[in-house]
């Protein structure tokens, strides 16, 4: 469990104004949630997860891994933080940046290294978590620059999935990947969740990735939290995300036209599935004529066709 | 880790300081370096001080710029005015142990302290009111003056490409620094070859990303007709005004008292 509380985070460089990143932030991540963090460029989304694991330390204000306090005063400080970063896994923007070793297995095997594994063990958390983000063994010996972008990314990712954090934040994981990159991610994403029972806090500007995978959203805006309940009720209100420079996911828009129209649908019931089942559910209520491709009425354009 | 601003990094203006066009300063730096090195008595180097004070304020800079850029200079001048008290032969001063501290010494250990520092001074001064691109303009119209056979135009594109990319590749280095802290990297703790080791993690990914840079930028230019600097012309002529006239009379005047009385 994270739990941040009256968090300010003030970026100092010499020479420039001090800017406010983050401006009072308050908010508790559960075990077993699946989070998606959202707002518009500049909006202290990325300086807020860096502060999860204790990568950056608050100008004011407290953070909490699972009831320890990071930066506490005390001795064990170095220890609370190296167990932080153990527990709650940070996957950057373009994780396949960060690469370095001659072979996959190698990269992988460097964070369960770092933690004083045995070798043994090392072993065991490198194949698994090449097996949990979807890479076929055989790359293991292979250099990682010599791989496709999608699949750099993916050794990234088990890179810190090799911690076996309980926590994994992911900071725009899909970005610069194609159609099929993303689709398989948000499938990992799903994965990670439903499978190894982990926490997975997501920061995206992709509302229909976001649709796809978050149960929970958090809209932030200029350093502060403006929004904080269930997916569907944030991503279906357009005057709110409008406000974060953001539009609601094409389930949402589909589903508010067609409430628009007096179709009797639920909008906050944005993820694909629910979806679906709303868009079955009226065609049933419609009934076979509507399959048939009559309009219904009132979905009839003006002056359309139609004798004297 | 956001690093610091580099000793002399420059701060925006628009002081006469800063408006005098580079190659005066250029100039007046080479001009100020050879009085520095002919003079000997020591009020012609607190003139020569006096000037870079004045010239400061001209540039409404706060002296503790100036200051900050000789910090780091303060240990070689430290050290040098140390190692030539105990090497010159002359009149002894004290005996530290088997070490003697000479009359001599310490006079030339003191000279070439002052001459290091007040050298420092005038070039951060130079750094802090012209910009990279303004310095590399006068650097490159300089060098044109030694003739066809040296490459300035190659010579300051690549020094502007190089004081470009210093913040980037910073900023990059914190970046990746960060991601290896969330893997559980240390950077700061066991000995000097672990902590060297520690550093491969981020090197390499640096230099991949720089190396990659380089070819982007490289296609970038030419794919926007670069061509080297044959018949290149400029966005920002170079144009010397009243001021520049103002400023190199000055110096000439201050210049030549100095070098007339201070010797």
């Amino acid at each position: 469990m994270i739990r941040v509380e009256g968090l300010v985070h003030v970026y100092r460089a010499p020479g420039f104004p001090p800017r406010e990143a983050l401006r009072g932030v308050d908010l508790v991540i559960g075990d077993g949630e699946r989070v998606a963090i959202m707002g518009p460029t500049g909006s202290g989304k990325s300086t807020l997860v860096q502060h999860f694991n204790g990568l950056l330390r608050p100008t004011r204000g407290r953070v909490e891994v699972d009831g320890v306090e990071l930066w506490a005063p005390g001795r064990d400080r170095d220890e609370r933080l190296a167990e932080a970063r153990r527990r709650v896994g940070l996957v950057f923007q373009f994780p396949e940046q960060q690469l370095f070793a001659e072979t996959v297995w190698e990269d992988i095997a460097f964070a369960p290294r770092n933690f004083g594994l045995g070798e043994a063990e090392v072993a065991d958390r490198v194949e698994r978590a090449m097996a949990l983000a979807g890479l076929p063994p055989e790359l293991a010996h292979r250099s990682p620059f010599s791989l496709s972008g999608g699949q750099m990314r993916r050794v990234a990712i088990a890179g810190v999935l090799a911690m076996q954090p309980r926590t994994l934040v992911l900071d725009e994981p899909t970005a610069g990947l194609d159609p099929q990159g993303r689709a398989a991610l948000v499938d990992l994403l799903g994965r990670l969740h439903r499978e190894e029972g982990m926490t997975v806090v997501l920061v995206s500007h992709d509302v229909d990735e976001v649709a796809a995978v978050a149960q929970r959203v958090i809209l932030m805006r200029d350093g502060q939290v403006v929004a904080d309940g269930p997916a569907g009720a944030i991503l279906a209100d357009t005057g709110l995300l409008a406000s974060c420079r953001l539009r609601p996911p094409a389930t949402a828009r589909l589903l508010l036209e067609l409430a628009r129209r007096g179709l009797p649908v639920d909008p906050r019931r944005i993820g694909i599935d629910e979806a679906e089942a709303e868009l079955v559910a009226v065609a049933d209520r419609l009934g076979p004529v509507a399959a048939h491709g009559q309009r219904p009425p009132e979905a009839a354009p003006a002056g359309g066709e139609g004798g004297p | 880790m956001i690093p610091e601003p580099l000793v002399g990094q420059y701060v925006p203006g628009h002081s006469p300081v800063h408006r005098l066009d580079p190659r005066t300063k250029i100039g007046l730096l080479v001009a100020y370096t050879v009085v520095l090195f002919l003079v000997e008595a020591w009020c012609a180097y607190a003139l020569l001080g006096a000037a870079i004070l004045a010239a400061t304020w001209a540039a409404r800079l706060p002296a503790g710029h100036l200051l900050a850029g000789l910090r780091p200079m303060a240990w070689l001048a430290g050290i040098t005015l140390a190692l030539n008290l105990v090497a010159v032969p002359g009149d002894p001063l004290v005996h530290l142990g088997p070490l003697v501290a000479t009359r001599q010494g310490l006079e030339l250990g003191l000279r070439l302290a002052v001459r290091l520092l007040l050298l420092v001074a005038a070039a951060s001064l130079l750094t802090l009111t012209t910009s990279p691109i303004a310095l590399t303009d006068g650097l490159e119209a300089l060098l044109r003056l030694l003739g066809r056979r040296v490459p300035a135009h190659e010579l300051a594109m690549m020094m502007t490409i190089a004081l470009r990319f210093i913040p980037t590749l910073a900023e990059e280095a914190e970046r990746i620094m960060k991601a290896q802290l969330a893997r559980g990297a240390r950077f700061h703790q066991g000995g000097p070859l672990q902590r060297l080791r520690a550093l491969v993690p981020l090197l390499v990914p640096l230099f991949v990303s720089a190396f990659r840079r380089a070819d982007d930028l490289a296609l970038a230019m030419e794919a926007r007709g670069y061509r080297g600097g044959e018949g290149r012309t400029r966005y920002r002529e170079l144009r010397p005004g009243p001021a520049d006239a103002l400023a190199a009379a000055l110096a000439a005047l201050l210049f030549g008292w100095i070098l007339w009385w201070g010797r």
